[in-house]
């Protein structure tokens, strides 16, 4: 009985240091909460440097992997405990639920007396919502983006030369890319390598040739119903599938493979081809600093009514509690986040593209052409296919990749679940 | 005879290749983080090299400073330790009131309990945080640590509720009559006859608490009080990892739970042996 007292007696003087509520002894005016883990020193640094100008204290906060962050976000929102600055992590469809809900300021005002001329067009628009957009958001810009990115074509030129190829000359026509890839199995090398076994990716591939052959009107069209998957553009998307299959374009095992072990093989010299964000190269370098790679735009195909557009825009970006007494200071701090000055210490410290266009003069080579190539990424539109369908075009991808079906088996597949998904709307 | 001795012979020898494999299979990983600690991280992606070319001891110095893991490593001892005495002194009592007490309804207070075993963690997350944010708990210690025990307390029950049923009644009769109170007989007869139950118990929490990560970052804003998974997470970029650091801290990560388990390893077997299986 001694022993259960001197239990009790020790829990109950660790008690008050266990529940102490530990606020932190310094009041911050702003608090962030973010997912980018390899940013956080740099965060620190400059929320150092800001306090230093402006006296307002400025604490980032990271939570990750992303999938925890997105839950302590929904949980504290629930709660009406947000920070002053956070992201909910979502596509368009989650952000807008959170701004029906109020949980994220209007920018607009804001972006009007001139905020909005630094950044670069396209890294607006995953926060912008337009008159009609399906969410019933009303119109406006709802957040501030960090950084941009885009998603090309990797290769690497050691290989290429290799297999007799020009590497400053790479291939520019859908044909070219597929000789180009015949070219380099008969050398020995695996043509090319992605993490499609992720889903996510085989869609970034297929919907460059999506608005290379429908454009925005297209894809618009089909979302609505009035162009159906089994028109033969989108029989022609799912071919180039099946087309690289034919000719043995894919690296082994592409169909499960995850994108970690798609950089891994791209890095070791195990593929000559690799579709990728501009992140990437961080990856790369990481892995191994003697690559030698240049980029390129995906190959259009012959014929198509459209430019072959590429995946990318926003990057990382940021949104505001509009209920945080602070939000002033808050909108206050983002302002001085984005501008060239601290947009160029990122940069510089982190090797990711700038959101601010005048702040990427001293990006690496390869980072300056993704950079010069943000024009080209195709806009979010304001209206998503049905998550279903997409998982369904997704995998009937995989399976014409693994030769299991063919795209007219594919597109009639994913029409019939379109349909059948209509009618329950 | 002969032949019914090669059988045998066989027979072992079978049966010892296959254990090898699978004490392969299982040691591998751990010595795959082993030797990628001291690697570089070029060295991983470019050579396969069992062992590393050149061996960067420097990389445990490294992750020590540079994850702050002196901090989060005291986090986790507190966190692990009360966890898992609150985990251990309240199933104990709740089993054994459940094995021994005459109460209304105790089996169906005992299917309900057992049945959070179902829900997942990540299911909870929202109430959890609106409850401990109600109770003014959330990014404490304490709510931490409740949390903790909360979660470990439908399995302790279930585990060794039916270690407590296979005690002999008998030496609690005796001890009754020698005027022994219910808590009494609790606390100096079962608790000490349920040692090896215990045991596995202490096992069991003790690896999910050091290793529980997600309901950290859930419940704690405060970094001085994020266990050392938290550490671990400075390693792990968005899109890419420090592998050879990751490695290192995941090492350091691993020895408490390895002295654990060694110091507790002989009652793990008995232990489940004679009360989880029996449930």
């Amino acid at each position: 009985m001694k022993r259960l007292i001197g239990i009790l007696a020790t829990a109950v003087i660790f008690l008050p240091i266990l529940s102490c509520s530990g606020k932190p002894k310094v009041k911050y005016d702003v608090v962030i909460w973010h997912w980018m883990t390899d940013r956080q020193g740099t965060f620190e640094k400059l929320a150092d440097r800001y306090f230093n100008e402006k006296g307002v204290r400025v604490l980032f906060e990271t939570y990750a992997p992303s999938d925890v962050y997105k839950d302590k976000v929904r949980a504290a929102a629930a709660g009406r405990l947000l920070p002053e600055i956070y992201s909910p992590l979502g596509d368009k469809r989650e952000l807008a639920s959170y701004i029906n809900a109020g949980y994220i300021a209007d920018l607009t005002g804001e972006m009007d007396k001139g905020w909005k001329k630094i950044f670069f067009e396209k890294s607006l628009m995953q926060n912008t919502y337009t008159e009609g957009n399906e969410w019933g958001v009303k119109p406006g810009v709802y957040g501030v983006p960090i950084d941009v990115n885009a998603m090309m074509f990797y290769y690497n030129k050691d290989l290429f030369s290799k297999a007799g190829l020009d590497p400053e000359k790479p291939p520019k026509t859908w044909k070219q890319f597929i000789e180009t890839g015949v070219r380099l199995r008969q050398a020995g090398i695996q043509p090319f390598v992605s993490g499609f076994g992720e889903g996510w990716l085989i869609g970034v591939f297929a919907a460059s040739y999506e608005w290379n052959l429908l454009g925005k009107a297209g894809l618009l069209n089909t979302i609505k119903g009035e162009i159906e998957y089994t028109d033969p553009r989108w029989i022609r998307i799912f071919g180039l599938f099946d087309e690289m299959r034919k000719n043995n374009l894919y690296a082994s095992g592409i169909a499960t493979m995850l994108n970690k072990d798609a950089e891994r093989a791209f890095a070791t010299g195990q593929a000559a081809i690799a579709l990728n964000g501009s992140w990437a190269v961080n990856v790369y370098h990481s892995m191994n600093p003697k690559l030698n790679y240049a980029i390129m735009m995906p190959p259009k195909l012959e014929g198509a009514k459209y430019p072959v557009l590429i995946s990318g825009g926003e990057g990382s970006s940021l949104n505001i509690n509009p209920t945080s007494p602070n939000k002033d200071k808050a909108i206050a701090f983002l302002k001085w986040l984005t501008e060239k000055e601290q947009q160029s210490f990122l940069t510089q410290e982190t090797r990711n593209i700038p959101s601010n266009r005048d702040a990427g003069s001293d990006l690496p080579p390869v980072l300056k052409e993704f950079s010069k190539s943000i024009n080209s990424t195709f806009e979010p539109l304001q209206a998503t296919e049905h998550w279903q369908v997409t998982n369904a075009l997704n995998m009937g991808l995989q399976a014409i990749i693994i030769g299991e079906k063919t795209p007219g088996q594919i597109a009639e597949e994913i029409q019939k679940l379109k349909n059948s998904v209509e009618k329950k709307r | 005879m002969n032949e019914a001795r090669i059988k045998k012979t066989l027979v072992n020898i079978i049966t010892h290749v296959i254990l090898l494999i699978i004490a392969f299979s299982c040691i591998f990983p751990v010595f795959w983080m082993l030797s990628s600690s001291l690697k570089s991280q070029g060295e991983i992606f470019t050579q396969m090299n069992i062992l590393p070319q050149h061996w960067n001891f420097s990389n445990y110095a490294e992750v020590w400073t540079k994850a702050e893991f002196a901090k989060y490593f005291i986090n986790s001892v507190i966190y692990t330790v009360f966890g898992v005495f609150g985990v251990v002194f309240l199933s104990s009592l709740a089993a054994y009131g459940f094995a021994r007490l005459e109460i209304p309804g105790k089996n169906i207070m005992f299917l309900i309990l057992v049945s959070t075993l179902l829900l997942p963690i990540p299911g909870v997350f929202v109430p959890l945080y609106l409850l401990l944010n109600k109770l003014h708990l959330l990014d404490t210690r304490l709510g931490l640590i409740l949390c903790y025990i909360n979660g470990g307390l439908a399995f302790g029950i279930f585990l060794l509720r039916s270690f407590f049923e296979e005690l002999p009644k008998e030496i609690e009769d005796a001890a009754l009559i020698d005027g022994a109170s219910r808590f009494g007989i609790y606390w100096r007869i079962a608790l000490p006859l349920a040692r090896p139950a215990i045991a596995t118990l202490v096992i069991f929490n003790s690896l999910t608490i050091w290793n529980e990560f997600l309901l950290a970052l859930v419940v704690l804003q405060d970094k001085a009080k994020m266990p050392i998974q938290r550490g671990l997470m400075v390693f792990q970029g968005t899109h890419m990892t420090d592998y050879p650091l990751l490695m290192a801290g995941l090492t350091i990560a691993t020895i408490p739970v390895l002295v654990v388990y060694l110091m507790m390893q002989k009652h793990i077997v008995k232990g489940i042996a004679a009360g989880a299986l029996k449930g």
